[in-house]
């Protein structure tokens, strides 16, 4: 395969995503070559008028896309289209149903997007301020998906009838006309084994994520693994088609959805749970500015360095949040951190969710000079003396 | 009379020909069939039936890399193609002699 190519005309990329259009009832494989037949048939003509080559042009040159498609198919011996059915008047749900799934679609790869960038610079620092809603679209993009679909012959057919679904078309096309194109695509092409993994590893996320079992998401990673191997060289192969092949790909985005979505959540979940770690302590971007919070001082003038609340019965509360008058988080302006060495992991006592989360937790440095694990030093342990203990355990 | 309708029966046939002279790319046949004086061929046509040819396996490919313009798919007859060109080229003499016989002979009855 050659990959330096003159990068295709916009007017060629047109016409051949109309074209393609028109045979879209081929199997994707098959389509792809005919499609790069054509490509290569309309550079040759686009190669003839130079610059001044416009869709008019190769319309007047070799016919409506259509007629050019349906002339390829006689000439190729391809099967005929499935006569569309008559034309029913598309009702108002119809519609309604199709504009929800571009819709929703679009708002669950825009925000899965931001989850995935958002927990990989830590921008909000709640991956669930993205990821929660994401899902929420792609569960919400794929019920509108499956109605639209359901009770329809043609399932395919109609769901190239949402709205951008056609852009989708244009922009592979885009993309096999660059230079890079081809190589790209036969890169992605060839990375198909490594997404049978992920998507197995997407669902075992998503059941961590649900039942909090490390064994039974590890039981559900591996048999999923099996199965979506199994499927991934059936689909490969081109054995799996029609309405079965749009439920492996309906199933697909939503399993890359949903699993970025929840790799987010679980990690914000974990360091929640502790520590934040920081490497070396030279990228380090917490509050190093002692000025910024107020200093308060005890009768003593000890300086305040941690808050313990505990509630009316006694327990002692974690991860409060406090905040001033004005609605201004209250940060102590102070916290414990422990650095080891430049390429060892240090503990800052920091809690993710701000500065002004309490109780914060301790971090000693013993005396060889290393961190120890941080922990919660309560000066009156998790219950407050001489309060009634908690409610009673219901397992008990 | 509409040649167009014709060609559809013997473009196999035509594109065979072009290609047992010389191994060619898509457009390269398309051309080669209009200087030869069949210019009402369809550019689709010649590219569906230098597809239908290749996956009857008549014809193999090889791609030409080209430094500026498109890369060039030749098509080339192989063993199978040259023997369907044989017999097809005997079915087109017998059926073309045919059909001088009849037209002439019918143009001198009508005359």
């Amino acid at each position: 395969m050659s990959t330096t190519r003159a990068t295709a005309h916009p007017a060629v990329a047109t016409y051949v995503a109309a074209v393609r259009e028109e045979l879209g009832d081929l199997p994707a494989d098959e389509l792809a070559e005919i499609a790069e037949d054509v490509r290569d048939h309309l550079d040759h003509v686009a190669a003839e008028y130079g610059d001044d080559v416009t869709v008019g042009v190769l319309i007047d040159r070799l016919g409506a896309p259509a007629a050019y498609a349906a002339e390829l198919r006689a000439a190729a011996g391809l099967p005929e289209p499935t006569p569309e059915p008559a034309p029913v008047r598309t009702g108002f749900g119809r519609r309604l149903l199709r504009f929800l799934v571009a819709f929703f679609g679009w708002a669950a790869v825009g925000l899965g997007a931001a989850a995935f960038v958002d927990t990989l610079f830590g921008l909000s620092g709640a991956p669930a301020f993205f990821g929660v809603p994401a899902i929420v679209a792609a569960v919400l993009a794929l019920a509108a998906a499956l109605l639209l679909v359901t009770g329809r012959d043609d399932p395919v057919a109609e769901l190239r009838r949402v709205p951008t679904a056609p852009l989708l078309a244009q922009v592979e096309e885009w993309v096999r006309g660059m230079p890079w194109g081809r190589p790209a695509i036969e890169l992605v092409t060839s990375l198909r084994p490594a997404w049978w993994i992920a998507r197995a590893a997407a669902l075992a996320l998503i059941t961590f994520a649900v039942f909090r079992s490390a064994p039974f998401s590890a039981a559900v990673f591996l048999l999923a693994m099996v199965g979506s191997v199994w499927l991934g060289r059936r689909t490969a192969a081109g054995e799996v088609r029609g309405s079965r092949l749009l439920a492996v790909q309906l199933a697909n985005a939503g399993l890359a959805i949903g699993g970025l979505a929840m790799a987010g959540v679980v990690a914000a979940n974990a360091s929640w749970d502790g520590v934040r770690y920081v490497d070396g302590g030279y990228d380090y971007t917490g509050p190093m500015d002692w000025d910024s919070g107020p200093q308060f001082y005890d009768v003593n003038g000890t300086p305040v360095t941690n808050i313990f609340a505990y509630g009316a019965d006694g327990t002692l509360l974690e991860n409060v949040r406090l905040y001033d008058q004005d609605g201004h988080p209250i940060d102590l302006g102070w916290f414990e951190e422990c650095y080891e060495g430049a390429f060892d992991q240090s503990f800052v006592a920091a809690n993710p969710w701000g500065e002004h989360v309490y109780p914060r937790l301790t971090v000693e440095v013993s005396s060889d000079g290393s961190c120890q694990p941080p922990r919660l030093e309560a000066p009156f342990g998790t219950q407050l003396p001489g309060t009634p203990a908690g409610p009673p355990d219901p397992l008990e | 009379m509409d040649t167009s309708q014709l060609l559809k029966g013997v473009l196999d046939l035509a594109v065979l020909a072009v290609l047992r002279e010389e191994d060619g790319y898509g457009y390269d046949v398309v051309r080669r069939l209009r200087a030869a004086g069949l210019t009402e061929v369809g550019d689709a046509s010649v590219y569906g039936t230098l597809r239908r040819l290749y996956h009857a396996g008549a014809l193999t490919t090889y791609v030409v890399p080209s430094e500026e313009g498109p890369h060039r798919k030749y098509y080339s007859l192989n063993g199978t193609g040259r023997d369907l060109l044989r017999r097809s080229a005997k079915t087109w003499r017998e059926f073309a002699g045919v059909l001088t016989e009849l037209v002439d002979h019918a143009t001198k009855e009508a005359a």
